[in-house]
Formats: structure tokens, C-alpha cells, sequence
């Protein structure tokens, strides 16, 4: 495995180092040849504006193309972010105090429910409810 | 199978636009459609353990047996996926796994939203699948 990657890699610098070598010659040239026409220098201005400009403005115009989607969607979380935004749930009963009940109920509740072990596919990890699921991060 | 709460009865705030509501809406709408779990859906901040909170939110349902509740914690990047004793048994840790890969990856995106409709689909087309293969195809 390693010699087959030190070939690979040989390949290519032996590549590219012949490539150099063989189209570095027009680049030393230090006399124009006969019939060559170099026409007009370009001026510093053009020049920035060729090669500085123009780059940019493109550059910009790609990455605001690419953010429009995003930007019209209105998609606000950023998970390097700090997030405060309130709370939402969705098919889940109104009730008074929605985070800090919980764990409060948490204790309460669990007497209460009848929870038979009904569940063949109840984990370890589970409490007195007999369900499932799973925790990940990101 | 209707539910008996009214899906997205609790107000959200700044997190989601109400077209994203909409996207996680209509996602539970269609999951729900022939399956017979309760989908449900909370993101929000968390004062203590994450899975303990997630457990004790979904005793706040009703019919919580047959409960399946997707517990986002944007500020900790946390992902719970509980389910209650009856939907453990259509709804096992590995296809809770597998929606929580799912959402996970758009949430490194930044795609709230889009992660967690993606992850009621995937719940949805998981819970139908046994259904429609033990009663149509004796």
C-alpha cells in the first residue's frame, strides 16, 4: 500500500517537474522574436481593473447567488450561534410553563403511569415508561 | 388516525418563518396519515439533561404510548428521538437512528427545519412499512 502511494507520488512530481522544465522556456525569453507584436502596455488602472476588480466583483456575485436561496428562505439558526430564541413545539398540548415543568414531572409523573413492560424493544437506558429512542449530537 | 391535539397549538416565536412552521406541519400531517403513532415536535432550550427532559415532555401528551417526540436542543446541539411503549415496537432505536443521522446532518447545515421535516418523513415512512407488510400481504 505504501510503495503503491510513494509511486503515486513520484508519478506526479516527475510530471510535473518535466512539464515545468519544458514550457519554461518562452517565460526566459528576454528578446522579442522577429514578427512578435507585444501591442500597448497596460496601464496600472487597467490592469487593478482586470485583475482586481473584475475577480472580486465575480466572486461577489457567485457567493450572493449561491446565499439568495438561503437568504429568501429566512433560515435563522447557525449552529455556531448562540440560540435564545423561544421555544416551539409542534402537536404537543398548551400548558403553563412549558421548560420548567419538566423536570419537575419528571419525578412525579413516572409513579403515575402504569407502564407495563410491554415493549420488546424497550433499551437499557430507559426509565420506568417501557419506551424507546435515542439521543445524537451535532 | 386524527390526532386529538391540534397540531402547532403552542404559538412559535423567532425560530422558525411561518413557512418553515408550514414545512413541519404538513411533514407531521403526512406522517401521522395512516400510521398509528403521535408525532410530535419541540425545539428549544434545555435547563437540565436533555433526555430526561425529552422524557418528561412526552408524558405531557395524551396519548402518550403511542407517542413519538423529536426533542431539538439548538443551544447544546442536542437531538432526542422518545418514543412511547406502544410506538417502541413499530418504531425501533435503529430507524430513530437513522431519522436522528438524517436531521443531524441538515442541522450541521444549519437547516433546522429542513432536518427535522426530514426526520418525520423518514419516522413516517418507517411506521407504515410493517403496517402495510403483515395486513396486505398475508
Amino acid at each position: 500500500m505504501r510503495s503503491r502511494t510513494t509511486h503515486r507520488a513520484l508519478v506526479v512530481a516527475a510530471t510535473v517537474g518535466f512539464t515545468l522544465v519544458a514550457t519554461v522556456t518562452p517565460a526566459l525569453a528576454r528578446e522579442q522574436d522577429a514578427g512578435s507584436d507585444p501591442g500597448e502596455p497596460l496601464s496600472p488602472l487597467g490592469t487593478l481593473l482586470i485583475f482586481g476588480v473584475l475577480p472580486v466583483g465575480l466572486f461577489l456575485v457567485i457567493a450572493l447567488l449561491v446565499s439568495a436561496g438561503s437568504i429568501a428562505r429566512g433560515t435563522r439558526y447557525r449552529p455556531d450561534r448562540v440560540w435564545d430564541a423561544t421555544p416551539v413545539e409542534f402537536g404537543i398540548p398548551a400548558r403553563p410553563a412549558p421548560a420548567a415543568e419538566l423536570t419537575r414531572a419528571a419525578g412525579t409523573d413516572a409513579d403515575a403511569s402504569p407502564a407495563p413492560p410491554a415493549g420488546p424493544a424497550g433499551p437499557p437506558d430507559d426509565d420506568q415508561s417501557g419506551g424507546g429512542g435515542i439521543s445524537a449530537r451535532w | 388516525m386524527t390526532s386529538p391535539v391540534a397540531v402547532g397549538s403552542v404559538p412559535a416565536g423567532e425560530a422558525f418563518s411561518p413557512a418553515q412552521q408550514e414545512q413541519i406541519n404538513r411533514a407531521i400531517e403526512i406522517a401521522e396519515r395512516e400510521g398509528e403513532l403521535h408525532l410530535a415536535v419541540y425545539v428549544g432550550a434545555t435547563d437540565g439533561d436533555t433526555r430526561v427532559a425529552a422524557r418528561a415532555l412526552l408524558r405531557q401528551i395524551p396519548d402518550r404510548s403511542r407517542a413519538v417526540l423529536i426533542y431539538v436542543d439548538p443551544a447544546r446541539r442536542a437531538l432526542e428521538i422518545v418514543t412511547g411503549s406502544e410506538a417502541s415496537r413499530v418504531l425501533d432505536d435503529r430507524a430513530c437512528s437513522l431519522a436522528a443521522l438524517a436531521m443531524t446532518s441538515s442541522f450541521v447545515a444549519g437547516d433546522l427545519a429542513g432536518g427535522i421535516a426530514d426526520g418525520l418523513r423518514l419516522l413516517g415512512e418507517y411506521a407504515h412499512r410493517p403496517r402495510v407488510l403483515h395486513r396486505d400481504e398475508p
